[in-house]
Parts: C-alpha cells; structure tokens; sequence
C-alpha cells in the first residue's frame, strides 16, 4: 500500500539554530503515527512544515503524491492541521465557524452540509454550538477545532498536542473521536509529550529529540526492544543512550 | 471567488464590530450636534452690536460727527471717567471690551494738518472667535474716525470736491486667469470659494489612509494575537486571495468610518464657521459662474481622476502597513508599528497645505514628490489647474509603489516570515 506521507532528511534552520536535523519518516494509509519528545524537541516544527505553514531549510515532504514543498496549494488540499495553540474567532458561533471552514474547504454545497453535520457529529455540543466562540471554555473550543480539522475527511489529520490543556473526560472523548477516524481511510499524524496517551492512541511512533529521530516502531516493539513499561521509560533509555554516545 | 467572498465576509465581521462602531458614530453625532448648537450661538453673538467705551477730551465738532459716524459699526458709549488711567477699570467694571480715548487737541490738530492720536484699548477676556470681532471693530472705528476727519478736511478746504472721488481716484476692474481663460472678478474671491468647496478633501483624504493603515495592521496582528493565524495559513486556500481578503475588507471600512467622521466633522466646522459674518466666505452666484468660467469646477472627468489616485493611494497605504502589521505581535502593538507610515502621510499632507510646492528648492520639492502620498493630496488642485499630465505621473507612480508592495506582501505571507517576522529590541544574551 502507497504511504500517505513521505518525508525524506526534513531540515529546519532559524538562523545558527538547527530547529529540525534531518528527519525521515512515513505513514500509510489509516495509519496513527505518533511524533513524541519532549518540549522543544522539533515535534512542531515538523508538524508545521509538513502542513506547510512553514517552509523547509531543505528535504522533502510528498503528501499523497503530492511535492508540498514545491506545490503547497495542492498538498493542503490533501491535509488539515490543528496547531497547538489553536485560536478561534471569538465572533462567530460554533456552528457559524465550522460553517466558514467548510466553505474554504469546498465550494459544493451539498459537501459542506456534508462536512458540517460530520462536525456537529464530531463536537457534540448540541445547542452550545449556537453559542458565540467567545464564549466556550477550552474543552469546548478544542473540541470545535478538532471537529474542524476532521469534519473535511483529509487523506492526512495533522493534529498538534489535540489533548492540550484539556481534563481528563475531554481528552479522552477525543481521543476516541481521533482513533475512530482511521477507519474512514484517513491516516492521522500526531504530536505530544504525554507519551501514556500516544500508547493509548498510535499504531506507530518516532521518538524525537533535539530535532532527530531517535528512534521509530511500534509501541509493542519499541517496549520489547528496550525493556521497558512504557514509552516513557522508552524515551528516557533513549535519552540516556543519546547523550552517553554523544560524550 | 467564493473562497474570496467568505473571507472578505469575516474580515468584515472581524472589524467591524460595536465596540469600534457604536462609540464613533455617537462621537460624531455629538461633534455634529456640537457644531449646530456652538454655530447658532456664534450667530447670536455676532449678530450683538460691540459697544465701546470712549474718554472725549475733545468738544469740537470733528470729534463729534466723527463719534457719530463711528456710531454705525459699534454702540458708543461714554466713560463715566475722565481719567484715562482708569479707562480699563470702568470697561471691565462695565462689561465693555474694547475703549478709546480721544485726546483734547485731537480737532485742533487736525485742523492745523498736523498728526493727531487716539489711544484704543482692548480687554482680553477670552480668546474665541466672537473674542477677535470686538478687535476688527475697534479697528472699524479707528478708520470711519479717519475717514469721516478726513472727509470734514476735504470739505472744509474745497467745499465743492466729493471726498470719496479725490480720496479714492483710482477704481480697480480686477481679472482673473487660470487653465487659459480670463473671467472678471477678483481671485481672492475666487480662492476664497474655491478653499470653500475643496477644504474638506484632504481631510478626507488623510482620515481614510489612516483608518485604512490602522485596519489592515490590526487585522494581520489579531490573527496572531487570537492564534488563528496557523490555521488560516493551513487551509488550501491562495496566500493571495487571505491578503486581497484582508486589504478589501480594511479599505471599505475605513471609507466607512471616513465618511462618518466626515458628517460629524463637516456638521461641526459648519455650523460654527458659516456664523461668522466674512466677506471672503460669501458665496455669490457671481463667483461661481467666474469659477466655471475658468473651469475651475470639478466635472465628471475631474472625480474620475481623484477616485483612481485615492483608490491606488489607500490600496498602497493597506499594502504597507499590512508588511508593517506583521512586525507586530498583537492588536496593541500594530498601532505603533504604522506610525512610519503616518509619517509618510503627514508630511505631505502638511505640506500641501501649507507651502507652494513649486516654489521649493529642487532638492526638497523632488523629496516631496518621491512621498507616494504627496501625489494625493495635491490631485486637488492639479485637477482644477488641468494639471492632468501630473495626475497621470502621480498615478503611475503609486500604481508601480503598489504593485512592488503587495508583491512583498504576497512574498511574507507565502513565507515564514510571517509568522517569524517581529520587532524585537531585547538585548540578546
């Protein structure tokens, strides 16, 4: 099966700072890949380039076939993202908002209705939706932008730390919204530092960390290799191994 | 187009809100209501005969027919003092602005051809338009005394001479020319209705470039500060339609918010200048047939001309100012990030006002020029002069400044930069 995504040796330099150090990876079709590490590890700017918010210092990111370095218009008609920090548009309502994205996302009508009732669906806010934005709490508002950023079915989910700052029952609502998708055909690519909640969540995983991938499998094999627990035992060997190596 | 549609839509509902609305037009009302009330008060008092306070030390008959002639543009009233140390103490006692003391040998003097003086005096109580009629009309009295002394010589030398023929021999049969033609009249009348008529332009001009700038840059850094921007840049959706979204939107509500000011302004300058009685502000039907005469009327050609160079100036001042609104991080911070390019505004603007450009040296006159907005704010009078080869220039020129900055804008949006793009004036460590 064609992998949605390929990225091949993805750098990102901010001046003398290497954000992002060469980065290969892929995901197939339906596939939940998983980029974790800790804070300023490179996961988001990864995340931006591929969505390309961001542009690349140098590699490649094909989505679906498509160049996205050299023709982002077309890749971003493949994907959608939800940044980490995602704002809304505090005058609008919920539904008037997801009504607006639906229209940037198509011209046909009938594909908006479409779009719409899947986001309505998605958030499960009932009549809040009909609420300004400004007037949600966070949970509320995540769930609005995560409903947004599936509502249009891409072949590729970008979803940055999609649980940030939210309560448990919140963060577990979307996390089964989000694992209930790949069997739509959609394949989701997602970053955080909460590792037990990637375990939960990723078929596959890279581990990053100072803007290299240290380290990619599943969480079974990875947990298997490095005898661990969990990913977070996983990670800090990793770590530990990293830094040793490099003294 | 659709896309572009949407958009436009929600930039519109993003500035336009209450809050910036609601308070602007109540200002402008109040400025308007303001403007009616403070002008029919103005007429109220202008409409007041000045009285003044007079000390006559001399009882001759010039005196006399003097004061009584004198009595046609103030009311004349006597000092109940004849010490001219205390004139001031009984005006201000009496409530009377402005006095005159008439010395003892004032007719003798004038009899003998020698040179006579009256002391005038004048209270400062307030420095208001009605405050500065009281000091033409002690002028007023001042040259009808001069006059009416003057005239009792004439014909008390040559009983037969008319005084105002000998004092006046000379009439002057004033022309005027401009844009080729010549028209009879005078040109301080002319310019007088024609400042009538184009004062508010560069006014206008000026309030619509700012509140554009100010639009546009508050638009671009309120993505950022509210977050959304990321998300905007990740829809498939052209770079070009989100800044051709942005730069529409922030022109039309700025035309808005122009035209309100322009209502509440214009409502307050009206009420209060028409009040006050001036020859050069009085419009006569004779003056503006002198001004189509000379085709110094704005025709169809003539808006046409200053649409297209207010359309291509406001289009470059959102352009700038929306590379300028990157910089900043958030809606606070974009205001100050435009004020260079309220600089690039103000400078011509006041200097069009103030200065005869064509008289300035080489050097700073081709300074102004290279100012985009110079080009604007002289559209006025270069269209009314026929000066329609300038208006061409100054239209290629903001058209090429143009297209160079959206092209820049394009190029940041399509970028990084605008996402990484700040001012920053922390020390590094």
């Amino acid at each position: 099966m064609a992998n949605i995504l390929e990225v091949k040796n993805l750098c990102k330099s901010y001046g003398k700072f290497d954000a992002v150090r060469g980065i290969d990876f892929s995901i197939a079709k339906s596939e939940i890949f998983a980029l974790i590490g800790p804070n300023g590890a490179g996961k988001s700017t990864t995340l931006k380039m591929i969505a390309s918010v961001l542009q690349p210092s140098s590699g490649s990111i094909v989505i679906d076939g498509v160049d996205a370095v050299k023709n982002p218009e077309e890749a971003r008609t493949k994907i959608s993202y939800l940044p980490e920090e995602a704002g809304a548009y505090k005058r609008l309502s919920g539904r008037g908002y997801l009504q607006f994205m639906a229209g940037l996302y198509t011209d046909d009508p009938s594909k908006q209705k479409e779009y719409i009732a899947r986001a309505v669906e998605i958030c499960g806010l009932g009549r809040r939706l009909d609420d300004k934005l400004g007037a949600y709490s966070k949970g509320m508002t995540r769930k609005v932008m995560l409903a947004r950023a599936l509502m249009s079915n891409p072949e590729l989910a970008i979803l940055d730390e999609a649980t940030s700052g939210l309560d448990v029952i919140n963060a577990l609502e979307i996390r089964d919204i989000i694992k209930s998708f790949t069997k739509n055909g959609m394949s989701i690519l997602v970053s955080s530092h909460n590792m037990l909640e990637i375990e939960y969540l990723s078929d596959r995983v890279a581990i990053i960390d100072q803007g290299k991938i240290i380290e990619t499998g599943s969480t079974a094999e990875l947990k298997k290799k490095h005898q661990a627990e969990n990913l977070e035992v996983v990670f800090l060997k990793l770590k530990r191994h990293n830094v040793s190596s490099r003294t | 187009m659709k896309k572009f549609l949407l958009l436009l839509k929600k930039e519109l509902r993003e500035l336009l809100t209450p809050q910036l609305i609601v308070p602007f037009v109540i200002i402008m009302v109040i400025f308007s209501v303001i403007g009616k009330t403070a002008g029919k008060q103005i007429a109220t008092q202008a409409a007041v005969v000045d009285q003044i306070l007079v000390i006559n030390h001399d009882n001759g008959e010039l005196s006399k027919i003097a004061l009584s002639q004198a009595g046609q543009v103030a009311k004349i009233e006597i000092a109940e003092t004849s010490d001219d140390a205390k004139i001031v103490d009984e005006m201000s006692r009496r409530s009377i602005s402005i006095g005159l003391i008439i010395p003892a040998d004032f007719g003798e003097n004038a009899l003998l051809d020698t040179a006579t003086t009256v002391q005038t005096y004048s209270l400062l109580q307030n420095f208001s338009l009605t405050g500065s009629k009281k000091t033409s009309t002690l002028s007023g009295v001042v040259n009808i005394i001069n006059q009416s002394v003057s005239n009792s010589l004439i014909q008390l030398n040559s009983p037969d001479a008319d005084p105002v023929k000998l004092k006046n021999p000379v009439a002057a049969i004033d022309f005027v020319s401009a844009n080729g033609k010549v028209a009879s009249g005078s040109a301080i009348t002319v310019l007088s209705y024609i400042s009538q008529q184009t004062s508010y332009v560069p006014i206008v001009l000026f309030i619509v470039i700012i509140f554009a700038a100010q639009m546009i840059a508050t638009a671009v850094a309120t993505e950022k500060e509210n977050k959304t921007l990321e998300t905007l840049l990740s829809l498939p959706v052209s770079r070009k339609v989100i800044v051709t979204a942005k730069m529409i939107s922030a022109g039309l509500i700025s035309l808005l918010m122009a035209g309100i000011y322009m209502y509440g302004l214009r409502g307050f300058i009206g009420g209060v200048t028409t009040a006050v009685p001036s020859a050069a502000s009085a419009m006569s039907d004779g003056t503006s047939n002198i001004v189509k005469t000379l085709n110094l009327n704005f025709t169809t050609t003539g808006y046409v001309e200053l649409g297209i160079i207010l359309f291509l100036g406001i289009l470059l001042a959102l352009a700038i100012a929306m590379i300028l609104g990157v910089f900043s991080e958030d809606a606070k911070s974009a205001q100050s990030v435009i004020a260079p390019l309220m600089v690039l505004v103000m400078i011509p603007y006041f200097a069009t006002l103030m200065l005869d450009i064509g008289q300035l040296s080489p050097l700073l006159r081709n300074l102004l020029y290279a100012i985009p907005f110079t080009h604007i704010f002289l559209a006025t009078p270069n269209i009314m002069l026929g000066n329609h080869l300038s208006i061409l220039y100054g239209s290629i020129y903001l058209l090429i400044l143009f297209i160079l900055f959206v092209f820049i804008a394009a190029k940041i949006f399509s970028s990084d930069l605008i996402l990484t793009m700040k001012l920053n004036f922390s020390k590094k460590r």
